[in-house]
């Protein structure tokens, strides 16, 4: 009789507790995805009927289209960008011990612990003084902040935990360093790099904060043309954009499951 | 140093030994230095410039205006009760996922942290689908006798909480797992054994064992909330009299930039304190390991 | 009926795998039991299954003749002494021992006293207000079966409870186990996959091997007449030949093994392929070259092992298997390597066990 086993109160009490809290966590976006279909003119829960209307009307409206195209273009750039500059700086810790260098790793990841909040309106009062950059550039910018500490966060632990012999013994066998590199320890690493670029990707492309403070307004992202039009007023066709993202996002986190128990049975 | 790339280019010349790390770490430097730290003297500097060259009018203004001691202490009890919610709602789910003996416990995880994948303001909009007046809850509060009619959750603090606590839950669920996961439950069965009832195990053992990592989720959770700032501006509303909707007032509507960068310094001071806790609980020997 | 613990017929299924498989056991009362078996087996599943921690998927549980297979753990009458000890970290050795009569409302001043007398049986005075991690593993060990004790359980459960231990601690903690189980006429069911800790502190041993019980004996009747080719395999050392039986009259049974081996066996009755088992302490060794008659065998002595006391040798027989040999510490004096012998054997010493 395990403490989860229905046998007891207390069990009852954990699932029942459980399945209110699942309900909880989920039932919101559930009931997006479910009002995205529904005929009513106002978003509106149980739904009535069935259409695809409010996706087509979506689909139609450039706000948005331009607003998700944005947002792509700003995350495979910060994406990029990131996972470059955090590769390098997290192999520069990893494997290069020098003094200070624990302090440094901490020091990199601290933007994470802050505020997205406080470092927006830093970034908006900074950049008003300092024009080094215009327009989505400068969400770029501000998305390095967070997604660089990200990557580091991600790809250390990888890299200490990656056995360097492998890379020494093709070094042994006459690669050169950098050879040695690209061709052994990134390959081997490459999982938790993609996991760590995904991370980067999601980061930016869900980010708020900044994007409302910084974004450029002939240039929106999704989540500020989303931000801006939920206040407004409350149009299905925001449940159905709001539906695409939910369902993009569940995809992409079961390819990753389903990739990962194939990678592990192996 | 034999599997870093070597001090030495093709050509054999030699290069000095820091020079190859410092490289690698120079991008990352420029972004942490010229983006973040930069803009964060310069954050405090504002706040700090009223009247120039040094003044603290707007620390003196925000906290001798009642109307913002008030903001303050609503953000504050914000928090907390995001903190209660997120602890009641997540100790219970994380103990069942840390003691279920199933393959579907990875797949459950997934389904739990999937909320925090989404982008807040889908999630905000998905609450105030639910919270506003013909919205799901707050027709079935009024149904249920509960509420008054013509009443909504939407701009409400119990709407922000409901909202706030469901973003943040994952992460208090995912702190938790692992805490209580490090804990033997052969504990709990010799609680048992003894004649603990399983209610009276877990409390007897595994809350008390876990009492370290409940106060550093805790502490996450809090530090958190009281910096959110899309669900609450969007459950909330933009009046919501909260911290971070005043900092975005002052900032793009207002534009009193010193009075925005002051409310920042506190914001960003509170919040510091308990990421400093945290990270000390974290390291520690308070969380404990069995 | 004065059975302490009663399996019946007890499964465990995970899926289609079964981790105990149909065992049916009766612990009498101030007997001590061992669960012996290889890992994996089932001995924990099977003990856990008792205390109340695993459900069972067919059969049922008694203890003093109640029925409690849906009984949950905490109105189970049993005390469990955990592999890892499972002491509470944040509780000193005293409150430890408490615990369990705390949970059973027993007033503070006879708490008081029986977790004093307690700790003196335990010999851990002076240990009182300790945690758990400031003791050593056999201090921690103690407290584990004081925890398990003091409540005057039923049964008391113990899994692997010496597995921590080194080798010298392990055998005094056990002598001391059996001592104080038979002064204070305990049940216990005891979970060890060491043959040697078996023999030496259960009143009966059941063998294990996957999820089932091969036999459940007392250790001597174990060693010197084991039921199956398991455990003749599992318990001691032996040798262990396939043969065929080819004649019974009234004097014995014959049967033909490997490399000409005749075997000559008392009386029973058994089917047509047999495992029959000897012991390597059975055989007497002489020098020469032909063995005439049933229960002999010659080979050449390949291996030499000398323990002090006793010594061992292996044999090597004309079809390429191994007679192992158990002797006096002199044998290696009288057969180096590479001379030949003739090894035989008493019929009384031959036990037949299922092939
Ligand atoms: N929760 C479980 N889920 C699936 N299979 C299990 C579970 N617990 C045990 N088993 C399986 O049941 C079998 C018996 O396990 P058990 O722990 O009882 O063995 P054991 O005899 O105690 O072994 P050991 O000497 O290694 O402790 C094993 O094959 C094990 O893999
Ligand atoms: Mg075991």
């Amino acid at each position: 009789m395990t403490i989860t086993s229905l046998r007891h109160p207390f069990g009852i009490f954990l699932w029942l507790m459980v399945a209110l809290v699942m309900v909880y966590i989920l039932a919101p976006l559930a009931v997006i995805v479910a009002s995205s279909f529904g005929t009513t003119g106002y978003v509106a829960f149980p739904p009535q009927g069935f259409t695809l209307r409010w996706y087509e009307q979506a689909l139609a409206n450039p706000r948005y289209v331009n607003g998700f195209l944005t947002s792509l273009r700003i995350a495979a750039i910060v994406t990029v960008v990131s996972s470059a500059i955090g590769i390098a700086a997290a192999y520069a810790l990893v494997r290069y011990e020098f003094p200070g260098s624990r302090l440094i790793e901490s020091l990199f990841i601290s933007p994470l612990v802050l505020p997205g909040l406080v470092l927006a309106v830093a970034l908006t009062i900074f950049f008003s003084r300092n024009p080094i950059a215009t327009g989505t550039d400068r969400l770029i910018l501000a998305h390095l902040t967070i997604c660089v500490p990200c990557v580091l966060r991600v790809v250390i632990p990888v890299l200490q935990r990656f056995d360097r012999s492998i890379e020494e013994a093709a070094q042994n066998l006459g690669a050169s360093p950098v050879k040695a590199f690209f061709l052994v320890t990134l390959p081997v690493i490459r999982p938790g790099i993609f996991a760590a670029a995904a991370l980067a990707f999601v980061m930016s492309f869900d980010e708020v904060e900044m994007s409302v403070f910084l974004a450029s307004p002939r240039e929106q992202p999704l989540t500020v043309a989303l931000y801006s039009a939920v206040q407004l007023a409350f149009d299905p066709t925001l449940a159905a954009v709001s539906s695409i993202l939910i369902m993009i996002t569940f995809a992409i986190m079961v390819v990753h499951q389903v990739v990962s128990r194939i990678r592990s049975a192996r | 140093m034999g599997g870093a790339l070597e001090p030495r280019d093709r050509r054999g010349l030699i290069l000095p030994k820091w020079l190859p790390p410092a490289l690698l770490l120079l991008p990352a430097a420029l972004v942490f230095g010229g983006l973040f730290v930069w803009p964060q003297l310069g954050l405090f500097a504002t706040s700090v410039a009223s009247p120039p060259p040094i003044g603290f009018a707007t620390y003196q203004r925000f906290l001798g205006d009642s109307f913002y001691v008030a903001v303050l202490v609503r953000t504050l009890s914000l928090g907390a009760c995001v903190t209660l919610v997120c602890l009641i709602c997540g100790f219970p789910l994380a103990f069942f996922l840390a003691r279920l003996e199933s393959r579907w416990v990875p797949f459950l995880i997934m389904i739990v942290s999937f909320p925090l994948w989404v982008s807040a303001v889908v999630r905000s909009f998905a609450w105030m689908v639910l919270l506003l007046r013909n919205g799901l809850v707050s027709i079935w509060l009024r149904d249920a006798g509960l509420a008054p009619a013509g009443f909504q959750l939407m701009y409400s603090f119990a709407g922000i909480v409901i909202a706030l606590a469901q973003v943040l839950l994952p992460l208090m669920v995912i702190t938790l797992y692992a805490v209580i996961k490090g804990i033997d439950r052969d504990l709990e069965n010799a609680a048992m054994n003894l004649g603990a009832s399983p209610g009276r195990a877990v409390c007897l053992v595994t809350l008390r064992l876990a009492r370290g990592g409940i106060f550093a989720g805790s502490l996450l959770v809090f530090s958190l909330s009281i910096s959110a700032f899309a669900t609450p501006s969007l459950v909330g509303g933009a009046t919501a009299q909260l911290m971070a909707v005043a900092i975005y007032e002052q900032t793009l509507e207002i534009n009193d930039w010193p009075f925005a960068a002051t409310i920042s310094a506190i914001l960003l001071a509170i919040a510091l304190s308990v990421a400093l806790v945290y990270g000390r609980l974290i390291d520690g020997r308070n969380v404990p390991v069995r | 009926m004065n059975a302490e613990v009663e399996l019946r017929t007890v499964s465990k299924a995970y899926g289609d795998a079964y981790a105990v498989d149909r065992v049916s056991l009766e612990v009498a009362r101030g007997e001590l039991v061992a669960l012996l078996g290889p890992s994996g087996c089932g001995k924990t599943t099977t003990l856990r299954m008792v205390a109340g921690f695993v459900e069972p998927t067919g059969g049922a549980i008694l203890l003093r003749g109640q029925d409690v297979t849906r009984v949950p753990p905490h109105r189970r009458d049993t005390g469990m002494v955990f592999q890892s000890y499972a002491l509470f970290p944040h509780l000193t050795v005293a409150e430890n021992i408490a615990f369990g009569l705390k949970r059973r409302g027993v007033a503070r001043t006879e708490i008081r006293s029986r977790v004093a007398t307690m700790i003196g049986l335990m010999r851990l005075s002076g240990l009182e207000q300790r945690l758990p991690r400031q003791l050593s593993g056999g201090q921690q060990q103690r407290v584990a079966v004081g925890r398990a004790l003091v409540i005057n359980p039923a049964v008391i459960l113990l899994d692997e409870p010496f597995s921590n231990l080194d080798a010298q601690l392990r055998e005094s903690t056990r002598e001391e186990l059996r001592r104080l189980q038979q002064e204070l006429r305990l049940t216990a069911m005891f979970v060890t996959h060491d043959q040697a800790e078996a023999m030496a502190i259960a009143d009966r041993i059941a063998v294990m091997n996957k999820g089932r019980i091969e036999q459940i004996d007392t250790p001597a009747a174990v060693y010197h007449h084991p039921r199956t080719r398991f455990v003749a395999g599992f318990i001691g050392r032996a040798n262990i030949f396939d043969a065929e039986v080819i004649a019974r009259d009234p004097a014995g049974v014959a049967a033909r093994g490997p490399a000409g081996i005749t075997f000559v066996l008392p009386q029973g009755d058994h089917p047509g392929r047999i495992a029959v088992v000897l012991r390597p302490e059975a055989i007497r060794l002489a020098a020469g070259t032909d063995a005439h008659g049933p229960n002999t065998v010659a080979g050449v002595v390949d291996v030499v092992a000398f323990y002090g006391a006793t010594a061992q040798l292996g044999v090597k027989l004309a079809d390429g298997s191994r007679l192992l040999v158990e002797g006096s510490g002199d044998l290696p004096q009288r057969f180096a390597p590479g001379s030949a012998v003739v090894a035989s054997w008493a019929a009384s010493a031959l036990v037949a066990s299922a092939a």
